[in-house]
């Protein structure tokens, strides 16, 4: 898993700063209380987990979905840290309730399979909601880095709900009501210029795993990879937010920095123009000068927030 | 086929007049016993209501390399695992990451962490860590023979306190189990062309995570026959093999009755205890698989209860003494 590290270190350098920064909390008291481990799915065997993080306020019915992920890797081992404690504390000391969803990762899992993850996640959460104390239809899903990514993925492009599945599930809306994320990758075959494939090559080259698409061959029984270019660009397009929107999707905002390499913010002006186009509610908020991840990211969660505060409120959309 | 197999010897326990009593057990579901790739392996605690012995059965939930926690039904508990609550122990119903998507190599490591975190929390659950059986059948009964000839060992300065206690166990029952993938039905025949693009296949299409670039690619075939041998219970028996019992039928075209014979063999050589009990003309799972799990019973029994009283258990231990 040591080769894995790369985006893993990116987000967590990204973050590792406002842990500098991050006031003693734990002198006050938490603003939640956390429940480990809810399994909302499983995989080949293995146990699909969030955690809930509740305000020890009222809650005020909103519940925003955090996806623990930085470059498709996501760390169970995160949510216990006063790193993390940085993203929940300002959401449950305004009262959200909010689920650390954790996904299966690559190198094992590929990208398609954790938008498969994510999905779940909204279902499951939405179909307890009553029992997590929110509304079902106000959930709002943030995220970032890969965590933006599939938090756009989900709130542009939700698996459809299937009325006819034996499984309860299947039956519930995966949709979101507002999305909120920082330095999101949007379109793998536009990245950073038009016509830039960035499927696990170009400057994403070190994620090749996350890309690294398998099948079930029927004569061999085994998982092969895909390598036909046509499939492999329908996947592209299939994966990334931008290629999904229309006029029915959930308020979306971005942080980005104009310095990011990893994650050019031509990214994210891409869905955001997309966006404007179909009239749905966005914004793009620039940070000067940054790169993937700044300093006080934490400081940024007020505008989160508020975002969340705007199209999360009692009238849904 | 292994599935295939499971999956009739499951329709066979369906057969059974399932008890109509009442539950004497307690289950708790989901219990995180390690973390894989972003997902929470886990187990399900049963424990009986009633009088505990103090010892543990460690039943591995597996098929063909397949484990499915919705397989642990009331009828799977009823007629796998009922016969060991009955008599006092605690049953781990333990859940492994399956193949397709995880190969037998990255199982076993699995199952030994799950060894693990059962010993770890046995003292302050009142259990006895070093009164630790392992159960299963098919793949289950291998990696049952698997983690009872390897072990891993405790890393006392380990910050993870799982990882202070080893994954041994104390005893041993399993059926039907692959035993020697090399020499499989007979001497120099590896079991490749029985699994060959069947279902099983992906379970033993070994891959390796590249260093360049972190995808994970096929191994070479001499590799492969590494792994095989490395996977094959038998090359592991020592002296300090514990007391193994295998129930098989003599007609097991799967897992031919040669795996138990040539293993059971060798234990005797070591002076291990052990037990094979044929079932003539049976195959790969039978109806009324009760008998016979009380047979597993009465082998933890008699070797994992022998050695200590309830009264004077759990003096001293590893994660104890930490």
């Amino acid at each position: 898993m040591t080769k894995s590290i790369p985006f893993l270190l990116a987000i967590l350098l990204s973050l590792a700063p406002v842990f500098a920064e991050a006031p003693a909390s734990s002198a006050t008291a938490p603003s939640y209380t956390r429940q480990q481990d809810i399994v909302y799915g499983r995989s080949y065997g293995a146990a699909l987990t969030f955690d809930i993080f509740r305000p020890t306020g009222k809650p005020n019915g909103a519940g925003v979905i955090f996806v623990v992920s930085g470059g498709w890797v996501s760390t169970p081992e995160l949510l216990g840290t006063p790193f993390f404690a940085t993203f929940v504390d300002p959401l449950t000391t305004r009262r959200y309730t909010v689920f650390a969803v954790c996904h299966a990762c690559q190198p094992k899992f590929q990208i398609p399979e954790i938008i498969g993850n994510i999905n779940r996640s909204v279902r499951f959460i939405r179909m307890h909601a009553a029992e997590y104390a929110i509304v079902p239809n106000r959930i709002g899903i943030m995220g970032a880095s890969a965590g933006g990514h599939l938090s756009l993925m989900q709130g542009l492009a939700p698996e459809p709900e299937k009325p006819d599945s034996p499984d309860p599930l299947l039956r519930v809306s995966s949709k979101v009501q507002a999305v909120a994320c920082f330095f999101p990758p949007t379109d793998f075959l536009n990245y950073g210029k038009e016509g830039e494939n960035a499927m696990g090559q170009g400057i994403l080259a070190a994620y090749k795993a996350a890309f690294d698409f398998r099948e079930m061959d029927p004569k061999t029984h085994t998982l092969e990879r895909i390598t036909d270019e046509a499939r492999l660009k329908q996947i592209g397009i299939d994966i990334s937010p931008a290629y999904h929107i229309d006029a029915g999707d959930p308020p979306t905002l971005i942080l980005h920095g104009d310095a990011d390499h990893l994650v050019p913010i031509q990214q994210s002006e891409l869905v955001m123009a997309k966006l404007k186009a179909v009239d749905v509610p966005c914004d793009l908020y620039v940070k000067k000068g940054a790169g993937h991840g700044w300093k006080d990211i934490g400081a940024d969660m007020g505008r989160v927030i508020d975002w969340f505060d705007k199209y999360l409120s009692n009238s849904p959309r | 086929m292994f599935l295939l197999a499971a999956l009739l010897l499951r329709g066979s326990v369906l057969a059974q007049p399932s008890p109509a009593t009442q539950p004497s057990y307690t289950r708790r579901q989901d219990v995180v016993y390690g973390r894989v790739d972003g997902t929470a392996l886990t187990m399900d605690v049963f424990k009986p209501t009633g009088k505990r012995n103090g010892a543990i059965i460690v039943y591995l939930v597996s098929g063909g390399w397949m484990s499915s926690h919705d397989s642990i039904r009331p009828r799977f508990i009823n007629a796998l695992l009922r016969p060991f609550l009955d008599r006092g122990y605690v049953v781990c119903a333990v859940v492994h990451g399956s193949q397709p998507k995880f190969t037998i190599p990255e199982i076993t490591p699995q199952i030994n962490r799950a060894v693990q975190y059962v010993r770890a929390n046995a003292p302050a659950a009142g259990l006895n860590p070093d009164e630790i059986g392992i159960c299963g059948a098919s793949a289950g009964g291998h990696l049952s023979l698997y983690q009872a000839t390897s072990p891993g060992t405790a890393h006392p300065s380990s910050s993870d306190p799982v990882e202070r206690v080893s994954g041994e166990v104390q005893a041993v029952a399993c059926f039907f189990p692959p035993t020697d993938f090399l020499n499989y039905g007979g001497p120099n025949q590896t079991c490749m062309p029985l699994v060959h693009k069947t279902i099983l296949a992906p379970a033993l299409d070994f891959r390796e995570l590249d260093d360049e670039s972190n995808l994970w690619v096929p191994v070479t075939e001499k590799r492969r026959v590494e792994i095989l041998r490395e996977l094959s219970p038998i090359n592991h028996i020592t002296s300090h093999t514990p007391p193994t019992l295998i129930i098989q039928g003599d007609a097991d075209r799967l897992v031919p009755l040669q795996q138990a014979e040539s293993f059971i063999a060798k234990l005797k050589a070591a002076h291990v205890d052990c037990e094979l009990v044929v079932k003539p003309g049976l195959g790969h799972g039978w109806p009324m698989i009760g008998p016979d799990m009380e047979r597993c019973a009465d082998w933890f029994d008699a070797h994992l209860l022998k050695k200590t009283k309830p009264d004077n258990r759990t003096t001293t231990h590893p994660s104890r003494a930490e």
